[in-house]
């Protein structure tokens, strides 16, 4: 992918640049918000990481600019404040997800990765598919290797997310964010508890384990090899 | 000039020279009342002897005819030669009968009399004039002298009197001015001493009870206030710079010794891992003293809503119930379901999770936490209770302080924060929390007072 990051940290944006690099993606940096605004606006990008304060034209005013013009690429948006009123104002504004500084990089690649393969929001798949494991998601139903599966409202809801982002590594918090719409850290191993249930459900028994997980990051459900 | 100009510049000068200016006024128009009211009730007093001194020669002349009235004149005239009363009997030809002026241009009712003879030749006086039977004419009259000179007397009276009042609201003007500036001034030293730096200092207030004194006492509320909400911050800045220390130590001695390790070009992973967990707990309690920071600004305020608290509720024991069944923990919850409630749904649920946290983390592994949401009056309470070794009661006000942590807890992880955020939140929602007893354990309740009904005022 080719992605823009716009950060007034040179550091910051070194670092993020660094690793996109190395994961394979073509990174253009922006230390300033007029140079991200003149980048964001004239190149084609697949992705923009966009830190929140800068100085000048903050990346509220880059994001409502390019947002106005016509432009839908996906933006992450960077910040250091992780307070309600400011997430809100950054996904009003038109950011496609947004990411608490400090924050592991492992985490920013997860979210990079599940902005660009979110699929389009018309003609969603009915029925998800890793492997033999196969849900329903009108009748609520999951089967693997032809047998059904019964599980909580909550499984079912971690499941979906998992598959829907097969082959992507979901983090923790964006686990919590998205299954249980919980925008703190609790000290409880709340997402470990239920991946290990789940994994009971549907992996114990059949063999090739679906759901995996990445040291550091999070986890991640893909067929075996 | 400097002596009129300065007083104006201070608002007790100011107040000073109103006090009198109102004193002049007042007592003017007093005065003026006195004079006006005097000088024609003792014209009319004239009038009333005149008249009734005219009525009783009227009578003597209708008795005795015009001869008699003239010898009755004659008789007064002849016993009085200083011509306090003047008389004048002209007959239907206007030709002098008796009297002791000379006729002017007699008519009848009250006029203005020349006198021309006696002690008030020159002098003008009061006259009355009364037609009689067969054309004759009758003029009474009596000098003004004396009633001018009452005027005069009354006028000095008021003059003097005025003067004395001028001084006196001058002197009164100054003297008040004085005091307010006095007592502003030593309002001033004190808050002067303040802005220096000397918290403890108060302003002087009496027991009077005046509004000097009521500022005094306000002001001081606050200073007092300020006093101890700085001595909390003090507190904390060295409770984050204590808490803080310990793993940044931590990290520091990891870092030496991996950059040993980077001599001899043998790094464990380890120990770098290491080092980014210790940075992240570093991190987690930046986070959590921001967050409160913010739930006490109060601008979270701004975006409250209606929230179903028994439904948040739920959610959060849904997430935390299966760590509790993983370590056999029994974990009871009996929600009241539809309780609803003006706020901020993802704070109360990082409050309820933090007490449920913080009794899982407190107590031995098996022992039973309970859940508890119910509408008690008119308030939602919602309780934690845990069967734990409890909080000693003189620890129970203590532990809500942020990085307060009892030294049984110091080996359990957690930054210290969880019970400080959950008063945040509390307070921020109106709501009350109170730690009690549980015998053995500790109960935690957090009472929210619903609007609407019978709702007490005065909580903020």
């Amino acid at each position: 992918m080719k992605i823009l990051v716009v950060d007034d940290d040179k550091e910051t944006a070194d670092y993020v640049a660094q690793g996109l690099t190395e994961a394979g993606h073509v990174v253009d940096k922006a230390l300033t918000g007029k140079e991200g605004l003149f980048l964001a606006a004239g190149e084609t990008y697949d992705m923009i990481v966009l830190d929140r304060m800068l100085p000048g034209l903050d990346g509220i005013g880059i994001l409502r600019t390019i947002r106005t013009a016509g432009v839908g690429t996906p933006v992450l948006m960077l910040t250091t404040r992780g307070g309600v009123a400011d997430r809100v104002s950054g996904l009003d504004a038109g950011a496609d997800d947004y990411l608490v500084k400090p924050f592991a990089f492992a985490e920013l690649m997860a979210r990079v990765n599940a902005l660009a393969r979110r699929p389009p929001v018309s003609g969603e798949a009915t029925v998800l598919r890793v492997a033999d494991l196969e849900m329903d998601l009108i009748r609520r139903t999951v089967v693997r290797a032809g047998q059904r599966i019964e599980l909580q409202p909550r499984e079912f809801r971690l499941l979906e997310y998992l598959m829907r982002h097969a082959d992507e590594v979901v983090t923790r918090t964006m686990l919590l964010e998205a299954v249980w719409d919980f925008h703190f850290d609790p000290q409880t191993n709340v997402v470990e508890t239920h991946i290990s249930r789940l994994r009971g459900k549907i992996d114990r028994g059949f063999g090739a384990e679906l759901i995996q997980t990445v040291r550091g990051a999070g986890y991640v459900i893909r067929a075996p090899v | 000039m400097g002596l009129l100009v300065a007083p104006i510049r201070t608002s007790a000068g100011r107040a000073g020279l109103l006090h009198a200016g109102l004193t002049l006024l007042a007592s003017l128009a007093i005065l003026g009342t006195v004079y006006v009211v005097t000088t024609v009730y003792e014209r009319r007093a004239a009038q009333d002897g005149i008249a009734t001194e005219a009525r009783s020669l009227v009578m003597t002349e209708a008795e005795g005819g015009l001869a008699a009235l003239a010898r009755q004149i004659n008789s007064h005239v002849a016993s009085d030669p200083a011509g306090s009363t003047v008389y004048l009997l002209l007959d239907r030809d206007r030709r002098v009968l008796a009297g002791n002026v000379a006729p002017g241009a007699p008519t009848t009712g009250w006029q203005t009399l020349v006198l021309d003879r006696g002690e008030h030749a020159g002098d003008t006086a009061l006259g009355l004039g009364v037609a009689l039977p067969g054309g004759a004419l009758l003029l009474i009259g009596r000098p003004q002298g004396q009633l001018e000179e009452l005027e005069e007397t009354i006028m000095r009276a008021i003059l003097i009197a005025g003067a004395v009042a001028v001084l006196l609201s001058i002197l009164g003007g100054v003297l008040l001015g004085r005091s307010v500036q006095r007592r502003a001034a030593g309002m001033n030293a004190a808050l002067a001493a303040v802005a220096e730096g000397d918290l403890a200092r108060r302003l002087p207030a009496r027991a009077r009870g005046d509004e000097f004194d009521a500022l005094a006492g306000a002001v001081n509320a606050t200073l007092a206030r300020l006093q101890a909400a700085l001595a909390r911050l003090n507190q904390v800045t060295g409770d984050i710079a204590h808490d803080l220390r310990t793993p940044l130590a931590r990290m520091r001695q990891r870092l030496e010794r991996a950059a040993r390790g980077a001599a001899t070009g043998q790094v464990p992973r380890e120990v770098v891992d290491r080092a980014v967990g210790d940075i992240d707990e570093v991190l987690r309690v930046f986070a959590a003293l921001l967050r409160i920071a913010q739930i006490e600004s109060g601008e979270r305020r701004a975006s409250f809503a209606e929230v179903d608290l028994s439904a948040a509720l739920a959610d959060v024991v849904d997430a935390l119930a299966p760590t509790a069944e993983d370590a056999g923990r029994s974990f009871p919850v009996a929600i009241t379901p539809g309780l609803r409630l003006r706020g901020d749904r993802e704070l109360l649920q990082q409050a309820f999770v933090n007490l449920i946290e913080n009794a899982f983390r407190h107590t031995p592994a098996q022992a039973e936490v309970r859940v508890t949401l119910a509408r008690e009056g008119d308030a939602i309470v919602g309780s934690v209770t845990d069967r734990g070794v409890g909080i000693p009661p003189a620890d129970r006000e203590r532990v809500l302080r942020p990085f307060v942590r009892l030294d049984e807890s110091r080996s359990t992880p957690g930054t210290g924060l969880g019970l400080a955020l959950v008063r945040a939140v509390a307070d921020l929602h109106g709501a009350e929390l109170t730690l009690a007893n549980h015998a053995p354990g500790l109960s935690v309740r957090l009472r929210f007072p619903v609007q609407g009904r019978s709702r007490s005022g005065g909580i903020t």
